[in-house]
């Protein structure tokens, strides 16, 4: 199955419009080290990506270190749905 | 002392699991009481060998890792004592943290660091004492004697409170104290060989150190460990657990029962929750929200509502002071606003509907005993809120090393928790109020000063003029808001709130919900002219300094019990 970049970018951008209010975000953006993203976040992002890409991720699939960037989560998600 | 009641622990059941360690990507591996204790014998052998004595500090890095009860069980076992620091986050700047534990290990005296091997790999704490990894030393060549023979009054673990200054103090803990504690805590929840926990907690905090691996040590407990870091990312993982290995008990800041039924919230297969007899809401302001969103989340996967337990509890008091337990469940009292706004005393609201609702913390251990006192000193009567005093068998002798603070610490052997909160007729503690300014996050005690500096750190920011406060969070918790001063260009602004937004993670491992920039003499001040605090977190929630991030609650913020 083919993610775009650009979905995970806009679903990351929707969480954080709905959440702290920050962003947009570019598909390089630190989120974790900028602020834009802490750890309450990480659990509901995952789980809006799971239910806007339609996908059923296992459990460890996505870990702290994979938001570091939209890009860097894009590569994650690439490699855990690709496999 | 502690390890003989191990050793007793040993010889009744050595093939029971003590330690089953989960790591989402690496798979479960486990150690048996046997195992644990041959680890530990090996580990002293090592220590010794590198030169540990009796009474020398040796500091633990890296929480998650399952030879670490091996290597702080070693230390023990030399007589040195182990003190668990938090290890570096993904986000926090390792320059900022190897100099603050820099401070830290010079200000113990550390003759030793011990660390996960994944730490161990490619980084060098920061002094020049030496270094060594858990693993090699639970495989040491060359198993110890005899567990050197500590004496009830010996120390037996420092502990460093979690939060932004915590690392200063050391909360000193002999092995008397540990052991009468874990007796009396273990009586009130009944704690027994049936029972399992599971765990994300971590270990340099008190409730992930005596709730879930001191004490289910010496009771013949078996703990599933998840790490802190990972369980973030998928918490319901430990739920899962639960119906896996029959998981019994379970401790969690007041936020994790709201991200939990959040999660679950969002989908996920079904859970298996009949076997949890306890689910303690501890560490931070417990709302009756947060239980009851959880409760009703859960119910259809098995959860009995009889199974959600409180607890208030502190460091300085090796853990727990009150408690709930089946006997005395938490007492929730539906109170007047009003009243409580002008006379600090809980009456039974008539209409219920629009009440405060306050959730009590349970009764006292056996042998402890809380005042409230007022501000004149004398005794508060029932449901009349004043300064929590506590004392009990296990209450603390000091902090390590700091006179300073140690010199009248006590009044009449009572402790000054500094928090504020009431008995009811009941003998139930009710916490509401804190110290003042501090910001409890997600479990963690952050002291605002501390926020500040780091914030007027960042250029162009006015010197001096950062005000940090704690504003109430849908998630259940508190979150950080930051604003500053600055003369710069108003085109500048985002900029510099976005470096403020860096460096406050980065320095001290603290996010913040919101940063804004205002110009010059736009904050409040005091009548001494200081920046007021409670002043400007008023002004941020009516607006005054713009739009107030979305997940922050405005309303007048619910009502708290626990701590």
């Amino acid at each position: 199955m083919d993610v775009a970049l650009q979905a995970v970018v806009e679903i990351v951008n929707e969480h954080l419009r709905r959440t702290r209010g920050t962003g947009p975000v570019s598909s390089d953006t630190p989120l974790l080290a900028d602020g834009h993203l802490d750890s309450f976040g990480l659990a509901e992002l995952g789980a809006e990506l799971e239910k806007a890409l339609g996908v059923a991720l296992p459990a460890g699939a996505l870990l702290p270190e994979d938001f570091e960037s939209p890009r860097v989560l894009h590569q994650r998600l690439v490699a855990v749905i690709g496999a | 002392m502690l390890l003989r009641a191990l050793r007793r622990q040993v010889e009744r059941s050595p093939e029971r699991v003590s330690v089953r360690h989960v790591s989402l990507r690496g798979g479960e591996s486990t150690r048996t009481y046997a195992e644990v204790w041959a680890a530990a014998e090996r580990a002293a052998g090592a220590l010794g060998a590198l030169g540990v004595r009796p009474g020398d500090v040796v500091v633990l890095i890296g929480t998650h890792h399952p030879d670490l009860y091996g290597a702080w069980l070693g230390a023990v076992w030399c007589g040195a004592i182990p003190t668990i620091l938090a290890e570096p986050s993904v986000r926090i700047d390792r320059a900022e943290y190897a100099a603050r534990l820099g401070r830290l290990l010079s200000a113990v005296g550390a003759s030793l660091v011990l660390l996960s091997p994944e730490l161990m790999q490619g980084w060098q704490p920061p002094g020049d004492q030496r270094t060594a990894s858990y693993s090699e030393l639970v495989q040491g060549p060359r198993a110890a004697g005899e567990p050197h023979a500590a004496e009830s009054g010996d120390p037996l673990l420092l502990q460093h409170s979690s939060g932004t200054t915590g690392l200063q103090k050391g909360v000193v803990l002999t092995h008397r104290t540990v052991m009468t504690h874990a007796e009396a805590y273990g009586k009130v929840l009944e704690l027994g060989e049936q029972d399992v926990v599971a765990s994300w907690l971590p270990l340099y905090h008190d409730m992930g150190l005596i709730a879930c691996f001191v004490t289910p040590l010496l009771f013949g407990v078996p703990v599933v460990w998840f790490s802190p870091f990972e369980w973030v990312a998928e918490p319901l993982s430990l739920l899962h657990a639960v119906g896996t290995h029959r998981v019994s008990l379970i401790w969690l800041p007041n936020f994790a029962f709201c991200l939990l039924a959040d999660r679950a919230a969002k989908g996920g297969a079904a859970l298996s929750l009949g076997s949890l007899r306890a689910v303690v809401n501890c560490s931070e302001p417990v709302t009756a929200e947060a239980m009851d969103y959880f409760c009703e989340r859960f119910a259809p996967h098995g959860l009995s509502r009889a199974a959600l337990h409180t607890c208030y509890a502190m460091a300085e008091n090796v853990f727990g002071i009150a408690a709930s337990n089946s006997a005395a469940p938490p007492r929730r009292l539906y109170v007047d606003p009003a009243a409580w706004q002008t006379t600090q005393t809980a009456i039974d609201a008539a209409d219920t509907d629009r009440a405060l609702s306050l959730v009590s913390s349970g009764t006292c251990l056996p042998g402890a005993s809380v005042r409230v006192t007022l501000d004149d000193g004398t005794e508060a009567p029932p449901r009349r809120a004043g300064r929590l005093l506590i004392r009990s068998p296990f209450l603390f002798e000091g902090y390590f090393r700091r006179p300073d603070l140690n010199r009248g610490l006590l009044v009449d052997g009572y402790f000054d928790t500094g928090d504020v909160g009431f008995l009811d007729e009941h003998g139930h503690v009710y916490v509401t109020g804190r110290k003042k300014d501090l910001i409890i996050c997600g479990g963690r005690n952050l002291h605002p000063q501390d926020i500040e500096a780091a914030a007027a750190s960042v250029d162009a920011v006015y010197p001096g003029r950062a005000v940090a406060f704690g504003v109430p969070l849908r998630i259940g918790t508190e979150g950080v808001v930051v604003l500053v001063e600055s003369e710069a260009d108003a085109a500048r602004w985002p900029e510099i709130a976005a470096n403020v937004r860096r460096r406050v993670p980065a320095r001290l491992d603290v996010d913040l919900v919101d940063a804004k920039v205002v110009a010059r003499t736009v904050l409040k001040k005091s009548t001494s002219g200081k920046l007021a605090r409670g002043a400007n977190r008023r002004a941020y929630l009516e607006g005054s300094f713009g739009r107030v991030a979305p997940e922050v609650v405005t309303a007048p913020p619910p009502a708290r019990g626990g701590v």
